[in-house]
């Protein structure tokens, strides 16, 4: 059955039709909440809170984006009440423009990442990938999960994130290079970065 | 070593995710071809998302979808309807059915009567009494929402998404007021609450309008907002999570060019006026306007407002009490002590 006839069901009512798309959608929403938030059991309170709220709110999906970004919008304000709700939730100033107290932002990004596809990554590398996203403001770590994670194309995440196209452009850059520099700064990562020096082509 | 070229970064990024146009896809090539910063940012870039993609995917705990359906069962679910069997005679039937009576008389009478007792801004002189000397200045900065509210949303109201907040100066409160209102309505947006701000002189310093606007109109709403004043600050806030689809909450705080500095005493005045909507009017007030007067009016009028848009409830609530007790007298009635 397509999704369209088990949202109409599910919006009258059909307990069954609400089920089936909970099926189709707690494996990515559960996995995004998990990456946002860092742990299981937030992780399945937010995907719950995610599913009782879009349960109530049935009737006023209005089907003027798909159901899947309207679940992701709730998801992503279900995850960002449960930081909230765990007080680590400030107010963040959201993208300010370029720029740091000397004026430019450091452009240069680090080099001494290791290549996912070089080396085997080990359970402690991981670890310390899901750590750093946790490490990140919410609104960073909401679109780094939202691309890299579940894989939304930019107008998705202008429809979840409720942005302009040119914003999540813009914010999903400064994520990554945020994301970049905290990486680089573990000390895990610093004996297997390729150095500079490792460079290949040269043009 | 670091030479910085001022290519946009955001584009190598946006390059990364076949994001790009064409013709943009080229630039960025052609940059890369001859940027040693550049590539090396990329690759940076590049290691970073797949470092993230390479994260194994997480599943929910088993019983997950069976806790999710006590949850919805909890919070009310349709199930089969039950029906009430009442087929026995005797006054409690009677009584049912002026309890049924009453729920279908007095509830269009009650939703009447609330949309009549729906404050409008004649009535609102209430708000904007003029508050004693001593709780004052506290309008000296913007209202905010604090986040203890908004961890804990009201379910009744229209829920609000996001705020934002604009800090505008201009030279004219007086005169930035009706623009900043129309720069609401013209982005389909309500204004819901005005504060106004005094200083000693009795000259207006400040003006914080607090409205919403469709949540697509906001895009617009910072060119709008610099065409009232100079825009010194905009704030983006979620608030809560609410009914994705709605509005945002919008506070234009305008500010006298020079702004004046309330004296330490506070001999100011502030006033509040509101406006239409009923749901969220009661709870607008309330979360926007600090100071003990302001508060126990906004408290007074959220009460009223409470009352006038639950009386349909009210009235249901008389009825089921009512059909309650005749169906338990009847149960009662219907077995007979055997003796
Ligand atoms: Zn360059």
């Amino acid at each position: 059955m397509d999704e369209d006839r088990l949202v109409a069901l599910a919006r009258s009512g059909e307990v069954p039709a609400f089920e089936a798309l909970v099926a189709e959608y707690e494996g990515r929403i559960y996995n995004m909440s998990y990456r946002m938030l860092g742990n299981a059991e937030d992780a399945r309170d937010a995907a719950q809170d995610t599913f009782l709220k879009a349960y109530s709110s049935l009737d006023r999906f209005r089907g003027d984006s798909s159901f899947s970004t309207w679940l992701y919008r709730i998801a992503k304000n279900a995850c960002l009440d449960m930081l909230r709700k765990r007080g680590r939730g400030t107010v963040y100033s959201l993208d300010e423009p370029l720029g740091t107290e000397d004026g430019e932002m450091e452009r240069q990004l680090p080099g001494d990442l290791p290549d996912p596809e070089d080396a085997a990554l080990d359970s402690e590398i991981r670890e310390a990938v899901a750590d750093a996203i946790a490490g990140l403001p919410p609104h960073h770590r909401a679109i780094i999960v939202l691309r890299d994670i579940e894989e939304l194309t930019y107008e998705e995440i202008a429809e979840v994130l409720e942005v302009e196209l040119g914003t999540v452009k813009s914010r999903l850059y400064r994520a990554r290079a945020a994301l970049s520099r905290s990486l680089a700064a573990l000390e895990l990562f610093r004996d297997r970065g390729v150095g500079p020096g490792e460079r290949r082509e040269q043009g | 070593m670091s030479e910085r070229c001022g290519f946009q970064s955001e584009d190598l990024s946006a390059y990364l995710d076949g994001e790009l146009s064409e013709a943009e896809v080229q630039v960025v090539e052609a940059h890369l071809s001859d940027c040693e910063c550049c590539r090396r940012s990329l690759e940076a870039l590049r290691r970073t998302r797949a470092l993230v993609l390479s994260l194994p995917s997480t599943s929910p705990p088993p019983e997950f979808r069976e806790d999710l359906r006590e949850a919805l069962r909890a919070a009310g679910a349709p199930k089969h309807s039950r029906g009430v069997r009442s087929r026995g005679g005797g006054w409690h039937r009677g009584l049912a059915l002026v309890a049924a009576s009453i729920l279908v008389v007095l509830l269009p009478m009650a939703a009447l009567v609330s949309t009549m007792m729906v404050p409008t801004e004649d009535q609102f002189p209430l708000l904007a009494a003029d508050p004693p000397p001593g709780e004052m200045g506290i309008m000296e900065t913007a209202p905010e929402i604090s986040t203890e509210e908004a961890a804990d949303p009201p379910r009744d109201v229209e829920e609000i998404v996001a705020s934002e907040t604009y800090i505008i100066r201009v030279d004219d409160v007086e005169i930035a007021t009706p623009q900043a209102r129309s720069a609401l309505l013209d982005g389909g947006g309500e204004v819901l609450g005005l504060t106004r701000t005094y200083d000693a002189a009795g000259y207006l310093n400040k003006a914080v309008l607090v409205g919403d606007l469709p949540r697509d109109a906001i895009l617009e709403m910072g060119e709008r907002a610099q065409q009232i004043g100079i825009l010194v600050e905009r704030r983006r806030e979620e608030t809560s999570y609410g009914d994705p689809g709605t509005r945002t909450e919008v506070i234009l705080s305008l500010e006298k060019m020079e702004h004046v500095v309330p004296p330490a005493d506070g001999d100011e005045l502030v006033r509040a006026e509101a406006l239409r909507r009923p749901g969220a009017l009661g709870e607008r007030i309330r979360r926007s306007f600090s100071g003990s007067w302001t508060r126990f009016g906004a408290g007074v009028a959220t009460a009223l407002v409470w009352i006038a848009g639950h009386l349909p409830h009210l009235a249901f609530a008389v009825g089921a009490i009512i059909l309650v007790f005749a169906v338990s007298r009847r149960g009662t009635r219907s077995a007979p002590p055997k003796k």
